[in-house]
């Protein structure tokens, strides 16, 4: 006999004391070979949940003007059950209910960088530089671009420094064949 | 948006968009990637049981290993040059890779014909032929080195891991990215056509993580030949700095890719390559074949 995966996930968004909810309800017919295999069946139900929080993210960010929530609460439940078949599995149900509204005080906790922050490689570079150089890489970060660490540093003026001192260094040996 | 990671540790700049979470919640990471469009390029069902059951596989096959300690002995040469010491010694980079041959966690899965020790040789002459060839030795600032960055490429797609071999700056200010590939034979002008997609990607993700760089103009692929006597050679691409985004042919590509995922279409692809799939007892068609009673033998 034919089952149906039945599937809910409903999701809170609190923000400022509002808070907003929103559930899905999903069903969706399993073939015999997909329940024989638990990891399989797992993967089929992982996806339906991936498709019901898709749903779900889509109307959060439309009911809040496009923006990302910042925090979710979420819950979910899956059972299965028998179903006859032909009989058609109920499409997807979108249940939403919202309370609060926004006060408009919320402030996104997110950092704001001033560029992309140094890779690894190049840190490494300053770090072997500065080493042959005998100098403190963090006083010449901070000297250069007034920041307080190397790892503050972004990529391009990682990229300045590295040159800066390779300059430096190539002009150090430069002096010592001279000599 | 982009984010850039390091070692393997993402390090987000905004909040994760909803074909993100539905990346991470079917395969248990918010982002896609060209070697995961290859995978399923090449099986969807191995691509199934890789990213999806996240099945522990059966074996290593060698070729990954000592590909990915080769990558990391190239990186060691490359670091040495842009920090301006001495590069490490041959000897020292065989040993690398040696280690990690013996030290894999899974079973290594051998050629017909390779041993270990086999593979160390062939180590020792990719190493001298890449350390002696001219096109291992780069010119100006390193930028990204065996590292790895995301950026948002199509509204439609999860964000795309660009796994960089080596992004650099040339003096002249040209950014170029560049991809070591481990091959047995020379590649031919058809194959860098072929594999082009990859370097297209890695293009925009590069555009987009760096903004304050010129965009790319240079994507190189350089090729390391694991014949009896080891070739390394290097094929260009140019591509206009003004070019943004990416081809509609790209694009199609990664977008049938997240398409069929997303739909849970994943069809064995029989093939001799079956026999060297760490998924093959788990999949009836490729089981068939990697016990000999296969037909399909397409390579």
């Amino acid at each position: 006999m034919p089952m149906t995966l039945t599937l809910s996930l409903s999701k809170k968004l609190t923000e400022n004391f509002n808070s907003t909810a929103l559930g899905v309800t999903i069903g969706a017919e399993v073939e015999h070979s997909v329940l024989a295999d638990p990891a399989a069946l797992q993967s089929r139900i992982d996806r339906l949940f991936a498709e019901c929080d898709l749903a779900i993210e889509r109307k959060l960010a439309a009911m809040s003007g496009g923006a990302a929530p910042m925090s979710l609460v979420g819950a979910a439940e899956a059972h299965t059950k028998a179903t006859t078949p032909g009989v058609p599995v109920a499409a997807s149900q979108l249940l939403g209910y919202a309370s609060g509204a926004s006060n408009g005080n919320g402030q996104a906790k997110l950092s704001h960088s001033r560029g992309r922050p140094a890779t690894e490689s190049q840190l490494r570079a300053l770090r072997s530089i500065a080493r042959r150089l005998g100098i403190d890489l963090q006083q010449e970060a901070y000297h250069e671009f007034a920041v307080a660490s190397p790892e503050d540093l972004s990529i391009t003026a990682a990229s300045q420094l590295i040159d800066a001192l390779k300059e430096r260094a190539e002009a150090a040996a430069a002096r010592g064949r001279t000599r | 948006m982009a984010s850039a990671t390091s070692n393997g540790a993402c390090v987000p700049t905004t909040p994760r968009s909803p074909q993100a979470r539905l990346a991470e919640s079917l395969i248990g990471r918010p982002y896609i990637s060209h070697s995961q469009v290859s995978c399923y390029a090449n099986c969807p069902k191995q691509f199934e049981f890789r990213y999806l059951i996240r099945e522990q596989p059966a074996f290593v096959p060698s070729s990954l290993v000592f590909g990915t300690s080769f990558h990391a002995a190239a990186a060691a040469i490359t670091a040495a040059d842009f920090e301006g010491v001495e590069r490490p010694s041959v000897e020292e980079l065989v040993e690398g890779v040696s280690t990690e041959l013996r030290s894999s966690t899974l079973p290594l899965r051998f050629s017909k014909g390779e041993s270990l020790e086999s593979l160390e040789g062939l180590a020792r002459r990719m190493i001298t032929a890449y350390a002696d060839s001219p096109d291992s030795r780069v010119e100006g600032s390193v930028l990204f080195l065996e590292e790895a960055a995301r950026a948002e490429v199509d509204p439609d797609l999860p964000p795309v891991e660009a796994r960089f071999d080596l992004v650099y700056q040339r003096p002249d200010g040209g950014v170029v990215i560049r991809d070591v590939k481990t091959s047995r034979s020379r590649w031919s002008q058809e194959k860098l056509l072929e594999s082009r997609a990859q370097l297209l990607i890695y293009r925009e993700v590069v555009r987009q993580v760096l903004p304050e760089h010129p965009a790319p103009d240079r994507l190189e692929y350089c090729v390391i030949s694991k014949s009896a006597r080891s070739v390394v050679s290097l094929h260009q691409l140019e591509v206009p700095r003004e070019s943004v985004g990416l081809d509609e042919g790209v694009l199609g590509q990664l977008r049938g890719f997240w398409s069929s995922v997303v739909a849970g279409s994943f069809p064995a692809r029989p093939s001799w390559q079956c026999r060297s799939c760490p998924y093959a007892h788990r999949c009836p068609e490729g089981r068939q074949i990697a016990q000999g009673g296969g037909a399909a033998d397409d390579a």
